[in-house]
């Protein structure tokens, strides 16, 4: 997906960098993604959608409006083509989206959105739903296969608590085992109800942090799997990814719950890893430090 | 030359070119610089397009005024108007101007209804005329409205006075 530096969309948009600071701030649009340096990227889709637009607006406010309606069209686009349960067209109005979006913009703002909008209008246990969840899951598989390595070497356990494959929980999974299999850390996606000899594939993985994914396990099968993962990998991290989440900790366990953006999961993700890195980093150092102290003090 | 036949050519009426002025839909100023007019995006504030008017109607940096579609809906709406509308343009595009003002009946003739005016205005086809408007769900103040064209698009010029 094609990105443009600051200095770049203003050149396209013939205004100055500062301009198109100010627009983010009053109007929130065109809002960039951050690159790992912190620096701005903006998606060309929403720069010539708002080129267009200015063409013939009558403010920036007005026009932006008309950009913003223009990039919200792929939603209705994918919401005609499930409720057609037309599975080849919504694939092609992904490609299409993906000719304008990033793939996070794409699974967050169009597929995923999609999907809330189906479940808002026709109720989780619909046939519209569970087509388009299973279309989506699919879809999501397929997107996977064109990720390449990410430069985060660490792994994560994620542990797949969703119903079955016409669960949203599921479709959700899929696109944090996307984003994470693009961006890193890699994960590695397990069922956790009745699951054995879970060591011989922690032994190849080395997760950095564990992830239980959906709310459709018993708390008997999710606590027997985190106890496995942690048994054959040691004291990991535990986080908890579910759809429309109620608080930022969970009360029992102190399990911190990740966003149900994928994207912004897949941050914290990292952001945890880093963490607990640092914070091992440093007590290895105290241990580390300790004898030779007791040796000086023993000399002294 | 003898076979030429000579022929009367009905020629039309040149249109009289009218003079227009640029102004920011935001802040009214005008252009600093020739080549900011084909981007249109005011090089002074950044936050407003720049839109056309006949000089006579043309904004101020000290006027209150708005631009209206012919839908009825806020396309932009000035600094000053922000200020005497106490909203901010982002809350007020796309909002129907009857949220914001109506008309101060008992001073406009009848035959010059305020939204008659405005979608006249707002499809290019009316002369310059002032009414007088209120806030909406407010009583006892007042102001001229004179109502215009802007444009492009073609649009109603709402440029908002005291009494």
């Amino acid at each position: 997906m094609r990105t443009l530096k600051t200095s770049e969309a203003a050149a396209f948009l013939n205004v100055s960098p500062n301009t198109l600071r100010s627009w983010e701030r009053r109007f929130g649009f065109p809002q960039p993604r951050r690159s790992p340096g912190q620096h701005r990227l903006y998606t060309y889709g929403d720069v010539t959608a708002l080129r267009d637009a200015l063409l013939s607006g009558l403010s920036i406010s007005s026009a932006i409006s008309v950009a913003q309606e223009g990039l919200r069209s792929g939603v209705s686009s994918l919401l005609g083509a499930l409720a057609a349960f037309d599975a080849a067209g919504a694939d092609e109005v992904m490609d299409s989206t993906l000719a304008l979006r990033s793939l996070d913009g794409t699974v967050e703002d169009v597929l995923l959105a999609a999907l809330d909008q189906i479940s808002e209008r026709h109720g989780e246990d619909s046939a519209p739903v569970t087509f388009a969840a299973r279309w989506a899951s699919d879809w999501l598989r397929r997107a996977g296969r064109l990720s390449y390595a990410p430069a985060e070497r660490a792994g994560i356990v994620i542990g797949d608590a969703s119903r079955d494959e016409f669960d949203l929980d599921g479709v959700r999974i899929r696109a944090l085992e996307l984003l994470c299999a693009r961006s890193g850390p890699t994960p590695l996606c397990l069922p956790v109800r009745g699951l054995f000899a879970i060591g011989n594939a922690l032994s190849v993985h080395t997760p950095a942090a564990l992830v239980i994914a959906g709310r459709h396990a018993t708390d008997d099968d999710v606590a027997r799997f985190a106890y496995g993962v942690r048994s054959a990998a040691g004291a990991l991290p535990i986080t908890l990814y579910r759809r429309k989440p109620e608080s930022e900790r969970l009360r029992s366990s102190g399990a911190r719950i990740l966003s149900d953006a994928p994207a912004a999961a897949q941050r914290q993700i990292l952001e945890l890893i880093a963490a607990s890195r640092a914070a091992d980093e440093t007590a290895t150092r105290t241990a580390e430090e300790r004898p030779m102290a007791a040796v000086s003090t023993a000399a002294g | 030359m003898a076979g030429a036949q000579r022929a009367l050519t009905l020629v039309h009426d040149v249109e009289e070119v009218r003079p227009a002025r640029l102004f920011c839909g935001h802040c009214a100023a005008p252009p600093a610089d020739e080549a900011v007019k084909q981007t249109r995006v005011c090089d002074r504030c950044g936050l407003g397009l720049f839109l056309e008017s006949p000089p006579e109607t043309a904004p101020t940096p000290e006027d209150a005024f708005m631009v209206v579609d012919s839908g009825m809906s806020i396309r932009a709406l000035s600094r000053r108007g922000e200020r005497l509308l106490g909203t901010a343009e982002p809350e007020a595009v796309g909002r129907h101007l009857s949220d914001f003002l109506t008309p101060a009946d008992a001073e406009t003739p009848a035959a010059q209804s305020f939204f008659g005016l405005l979608l006249m205005a707002a499809t290019g086809g009316a002369e310059p005329t002032t009414v007088a408007v209120r806030p909406t769900d407010e009583f006892g103040v007042r102001y001229w409205a004179r109502v215009s064209t802007c444009g492009p698009s073609t649009a109603a010029l709402l440029l908002l006075f005291d009494m």
